[in-house]
């Protein structure tokens, strides 16, 4: 019995040494330590931007502008240039301004500053950025002098732009007025988009948007009056206001965090009121660039 | 005058450059993999790997349980790869953990040494990570106007 209860205390006692692991301890202060500092970041666009960050790119490639006035020929792109900045409330992307009154992860609501595409269109032939390439485009038709004295300014729209997040969606209405006294008139739009993470280095927005123009807006864009047209028999004025429909992708192949391949193509439906115009000579337009992007 | 043609070849050839890039980018089975000198046969995991500290120099004070295993016998030490005297030695070891507490604000390394030919069998990183939240907000898509 005693050589049993020996042989048992001597197992168990074995035992626990065997089990219990043994314990090892390390302290190292380091004047320069050896840290792995982890940040959100992706070779790829994304949906967000970080606060106090410019990006600037710039696209080397080729696309076009289609014009929606006669006479006036489409437009070659050979480069694309992009900013952005988005600080604490404010932000800037390309000619488009704007401050967050609210934000959260889901929702917000800005006052937004943004430029008017339809006097884009109307000043493509002396539109700065294109004419620094120093290409002047043929007339569509040679045989058909432009209309005199159609001069038409840019105009800067001001307003609010409210957005919603939901389900990978983002929706976006918004209001924006003449803030130049160009035409005294309004835009109002709502845009569905969506960005779709194709890959590690792939990605595509996707935009579908109806914007509603204004009635003074469209007549003075699209509205002639005798003195301008041809045939003064021909003048138009729009009876009312209009919506254009829009889709556009946007798609980005990521060689590096630098140098990107780029797609996008953007076709707009005009409204009747823009067609019916005597200085209009399609119902629809599209713009498209494909080329390398670099960024900054 | 409306160039259809050329903006389906554009898209087109968009998607094919795309597809060519992404088939390149997978790993080529044919390539010769570099010799690595550590041992395949033997494991030495660290759990947990990972400790997140606010700020670099934030001391990282921890238990941790350190497991080695290897395909055959060896007489082992555990090394602090920055240190030359062992942490722990054991005789004909195949499986074996142990706990380690740290006190730490760096990165540690721990090496696996077969004791008779110093060779390293296996290693394992226990590493300090700081974490930087940054703040970002959504961007809003305007384009350039007409694009």
């Amino acid at each position: 019995m005693k050589h049993l209860s020996f042989t048992l205390t001597l197992l168990f006692s074995a035992w626990t040494a065997v089990a219990e692991p043994t314990e090892i301890s390390i302290e190292a202060i380091d004047e320069k330590p050896s840290v792995n500092e982890k940040h959100n970041s992706s070779v790829i666009e994304t949906s967000e931007q970080e606060v106090g960050e410019w990006k600037v790119s710039i696209s080397l490639g080729y696309g076009q502008v289609e014009s929606i006035i006669s006479n006036v020929d489409d437009y070659d792109l050979y480069f694309l240039p992009r900013v952005s900045y988005y600080g604490e409330n404010f932000f800037l992307e390309n000619t488009t301004m704007g401050y967050s009154l609210y934000e959260d992860e889901r929702f917000y609501i800005d006052l937004v500053g943004r430029l008017n595409e339809d006097g884009i269109y109307v000043k493509l032939d002396d539109f700065g950025v294109f004419s620094a390439l120093g290409v002047q485009p043929p007339l569509r038709n040679p045989r058909m002098p432009p209309p005199p004295d159609v001069e038409r300014d840019i105009s800067y729209l001001g307003g609010f732009a409210a957005n919603y997040h939901l389900s990978g969606f983002d929706f976006r209405a918004g209001y924006y007025h003449d803030v130049t006294d160009v035409h005294y008139g309004y835009e109002a739009d709502f845009t569905v988009s969506r960005n779709f993470i194709l890959t590690d280095n792939w990605f595509l927005h996707i935009n579908a948007s109806a914007i509603h123009k204004s009635k003074k807006l469209l007549n003075y864009y699209y509205g002639t009056t005798a003195r301008e047209s041809v045939n003064p028999f021909f003048s138009y004025q729009p009876d009312s206001s209009g919506i254009n429909y829009s889709f556009s992708i946007n798609s980005e192949y990521a060689l590096s965090n630098n140098w990107a391949w780029q797609l996008l193509f953007k076709r707009t439906m005009l409204s009747d009121e823009i067609t019916d115009s005597n200085i209009i000579d399609t119902t629809h337009t599209d713009t498209y660039f494909f080329g390398m992007k670099y960024t900054f | 005058m409306k160039k259809q043609g050329l903006t389906s070849h554009l898209l087109t050839l968009y998607i094919l450059l795309g597809g060519c890039a992404a088939y390149g980018h997978q790993d080529n089975p044919w390539k010769i993999q570099p010799k690595d000198e550590v041992n395949k046969d033997a494991k030495l995991v660290i759990n947990p790997s990972i400790c997140v500290v606010k700020e670099v120099g934030d001391i990282c004070q921890q238990q941790l349980t350190v497991l080695f295993t290897s395909k055959q016998y060896h007489d082992i030490c555990i090394y602090n790869a920055k240190d030359a005297e062992p942490l722990w030695c054991d005789g004909k070891v195949k499986e074996v953990s142990f706990e380690v507490s740290v006190k730490v604000n760096s990165s540690i390394k721990l090496l696996a040494r077969d004791n008779i030919t110093q060779n390293v069998l296996a290693t394992s990183t226990f590493s300090l990570n700081v974490f930087q939240p940054v703040k970002k907000r959504v961007r809003r898509n305007y384009g350039i106007g007409i694009l």
